[in-house]
């Protein structure tokens, strides 16, 4: 039985992370649709969904027939390395090192793009291939985060279900609104985001080498915390170092 | 081939932005994979240690980044 200290921040992880992931891909679709039409917008988006689904059922049934100590160890080294780098890249933004990340910057870039691209008659491949291209993308960082955190926590179903979440809810807005969704605070949603998933990755490798840690599920919200204080404490020594960031600088 | 090469490296650059920061978590989980499971403490001290090598990566790596940028 999966204790609520366990499910609770693996839920919150995916739904977060996904809402993020859903808001660039958004900002992209809409770059598209807006410069090059919806019909080539919409039907790579259909594709990468399609792409991304036959990932899953191809990934999903191998993830469970590995051993769980192997899956443990796997599953926390790659959630280590990932969420570690977003954690990495939150800090920098937050100190002040690198540029933060802005929707409504991502989407004028990518609709000037799409504006100087030879237009095409028929199918617009370029447009089509944006679309799915920024779909596949962020979606992979989608079905990562399910599968792993889903898989190692035994929450496949719920994460699952937080991902789905997370994404309809950015359509919906994003429908409703028709701009890039830059007023969500993305930035500070990917460092929580990058403390959440850093927690599982050392609880899981913990996990996996067979030290158990004290307080079992409860510990991954410990570890957070260390997680979170050391960000933090970074942050306060950078910020008060770095040097201001050049005028018109992107964000990566 | 090289869209699977492009692909290849997309689905890389989602766990490896910083190539000596991901190698130092490699390092540090192989280490405790070898070492720190054998050092005679009780479990908490071992998850603990683990714990620390990872906030001191992160911590170090962000420092010296910040450093490189500023000189």
């Amino acid at each position: 039985m999966i204790s609520l200290a366990h499910s609770g921040p693996a839920i919150v992880s995916v739904f977060l992370a996904s809402l993020v992931e859903a808001v660039e891909a958004l900002t992209i679709v809409l770059a598209v649709g807006t410069v090059r039409g919806w019909r080539p917008a919409l039907a790579g988006t259909l594709a990468g969904l399609a792409f991304l689904a036959l990932l899953v059922l191809a990934f999903g049934p191998l993830i469970a027939r590995v051993p769980i100590a192997y899956m443990q160890l796997a599953v926390g080294v790659l959630l280590l390395l990932f969420g570690m780098r977003w954690l990495r890249k939150a800090i920098l933004r937050a100190g002040g090192v690198i540029a933060l990340h802005d929707e409504a910057e991502a989407f004028a870039a990518e609709s000037a793009a799409l504006a100087a691209a030879r237009p095409l008659s028929g199918w617009d491949a370029i447009a089509i291939v944006t679309a799915f291209k920024a779909v596949v993308l962020e979606g992979l960082e989608v079905v990562f985060i399910v599968l792993a955190i889903g898989a190692a926590a035994g929450l496949l179903v719920p994460a699952s279900l937080g991902a789905l979440a997370a994404c309809g809810l950015v359509v919906i807005v994003g429908c409703a609104v028709h701009r890039p969704l830059a007023r969500i605070p993305e930035n500070t949603l990917k460092f929580a985001v990058g403390v959440l998933l850093s927690a599982f990755g050392a609880f899981w490798v913990g996990e996996g080498l067979g030290f158990h840690w004290p307080g079992d599920d409860l510990a991954i919200i410990g570890i957070a915390a260390f997680f979170l204080a050391a960000a933090a404490a970074a942050v306060g020594r950078i910020s008060r170092n770095a040097a201001p960031l050049a005028r018109g600088e992107i964000a990566e | 081939m090289k869209w699977l090469a492009a692909a290849a490296r997309e689905v890389a650059g989602l766990f490896i932005e910083d190539a000596g920061f991901a190698l130092g978590i490699l390092a540090w989980v192989a280490l405790a994979a070898l070492v720190v499971r054998e050092l005679p403490f009780g479990d908490p001290w071992r998850a603990a240690i683990l714990l620390a090598g990872c906030l001191a990566l992160l911590v170090e790596n962000v420092l010296r980044a910040a450093r490189r940028r500023a000189g």
